[in-house]
């Protein structure tokens, strides 16, 4: 898998089109750090805003490779669910690079108000990378196999996005907004919509793999 | 559709596969029964849209048989299409070293078959900038580096030159020699492949190609332009005026040509 990672970041890597969502990242930490509350606020806005790239970076990476050129890798790796699910993974893993900035920017600028602990930082860490997963749960719908038409996979991905952060208690982007609003916050809640995001993800994952594999 | 089953000795069986693409759709393969077997070369020809890529494709596990399945897959199946895509960015060298390291070898194999292929501008230039000829070299290359297995391969020779189709040749030859399961189709049989099985995929059921079964046949002598070598070839009569002239492009002279 490590091998097939690094080949999907370099192919994605020469396409150029991770650049788009990269800057409307590094647009939106910017804002959310401009007049900033507390580190944990800042955490949970700029873990919204992941939500949202990441499941266009997601998109990106399942369809960098051309039909052809997937169809050549899927066969030198044993099988197309297992290219699919190391896109997913690759996909994942640039956020956790996302992720890295956002938790960076704050601590670096000094941009929140009040004391940041190491908890803080942790539990910002959980809160992106647990963001990151629905996203990419989220954005696997946009695979060619699945969602072939570029207007249905923006109509999704901005539908379950908007639901997410409007339906109150929505994991995981609306609890960990909700979260981030009480003081001292909680382990064990955040730790409820990681498990509550995990049984999402999964579900998602392994309807979008079953439809592109009906349609191959 | 059970999983394709695997084995480590190679080859694959495809079983009673019909193939249509949507609910609706016209069949594209009406019951393939195909064995390719550790150590042989199979030939599948037909016309243009007779369903060889899909079967290919099947065989590949690519695409789902609506009926029947494919079982007995080794655990390495080397795979090239036509032509890689025009928007593939990475150099050639690039390219097959991950091919390879996703199979988990170096990349030395593929490497050295880019040589021996003779990719014109080097390995170091983007595929996306090569001709159709030598980006076909490039997916030939990283099918052929996979380790004895099954080697699919799709329309091999349709670019190459007369040059690099003998090379092909010899390639395909030494994978046989070492026990790979060989299915190759093509629109025009390969001049000098020596299939061991050769069939015909025509209103999407495989045939025995008309030679087998008993057509009319055309018997063509050749004689090495150049090295004065002799080759002696019996092909279908519907056939011979395409397998003359690949001959030719080859490097061939016509001796005679007689109807059987």
């Amino acid at each position: 898998m490590v091998a097939l990672v690094r080949y999907l970041a370099a192919d994605v890597a020469r396409s150029q089109r991770w650049v788009a969502p990269l800057l409307v990242f590094v647009a939106g930490v910017a804002i959310f750090n401009m007049g900033a509350g507390s580190l944990r606020t800042t955490y949970a806005d700029t873990a919204t805003v992941l939500l949202a790239v990441g499941i266009w970076l997601t998109v990106v990476v399942a369809n960098s490779e051309d039909p052809v050129q997937a169809a050549v890798t899927a066969v030198t790796v044993g099988g197309d669910a297992r290219l699919r699910l190391g896109k997913l993974l690759t996909a994942w893993i640039a956020c956790g690079l996302l992720t890295a900035v956002a938790l960076l920017w704050p601590l670096v600028a000094h941009s929140y108000t009040g004391r940041a602990t190491a908890g803080d930082v942790l539990s910002g860490a959980v809160g992106h990378l647990v963001v990151a997963a629905f996203a990419v749960a989220v954005g696997s719908f946009g695979m060619r196999a699945v969602l072939p038409r570029a207007g249905w996979t923006v109509l999704f991905a901005v539908a379950v996005a908007l639901a997410d952060v409007l339906v109150p208690h929505a994991p995981p982007a609306r609890r960990i907004l909700e979260l981030s609003d009480r003081p001292g916050g909680s382990a064990a809640a955040l730790a409820g919509a990681a498990a509550a995001t995990a049984v999402l993800v999964a579900a998602l994952v392994a309807i979008s793999l079953a439809v592109a594999r009906r349609r191959a | 559709m059970p999983a394709p089953t695997a084995s480590p000795e190679g080859g694959a069986a495809v079983e009673a596969v019909h193939k249509r693409y949507g609910r609706r759709g016209p069949w594209v393969l009406r019951g393939v029964d195909l064995v390719v077997s550790p150590g042989s070369v199979t030939q599948v020809s037909g016309g243009n849209g007779s369903g060889k890529s899909t079967l290919l494709r099947v065989v590949a596990g690519l695409t789902r048989p609506t009926a029947g399945r494919v079982r007995d897959l080794p655990a390495s199946v080397g795979y090239a299409p036509e032509r890689l895509p025009a928007r593939l960015r990475m150099t050639a060298r690039a390219y097959v070293t991950h091919m390879a390291r996703l199979r988990g070898d170096g990349p030395g194999a593929a490497l050295a078959l880019l040589e021996r292929l003779e990719l014109a501008p080097g390995a170091d230039v983007a595929v996306a900038s090569l001709s159709k000829g030598n980006s076909q070299k490039v997916a030939l290359a990283q099918a052929l580096a996979a380790p004895a297995g099954l080697l699919l391969l799709d329309e091999p020779t349709s670019d190459l030159d007369p040059r690099a189709r003998k090379i092909l040749r010899k390639l395909v030859v030494e994978r046989r020699a070492a026990r790979a399961a060989v299915l190759v189709t093509t629109h025009v049989p390969i001049v000098g492949l020596g299939p061991d099985a050769s069939l015909e995929l025509r209103d999407g059921r495989l045939h025995p190609a008309a030679a087998e079964a008993g057509a009319p046949t055309v018997r063509i002598e050749l004689v090495g332009r150049g090295d004065g070598r002799r080759k002696v070839l019996e092909v279908p009569g519907d056939e011979s005026d395409a397998v003359l002239a690949a001959a030719l492009a080859e490097g061939w002279s016509v001796r005679s040509v007689t109807r059987q």
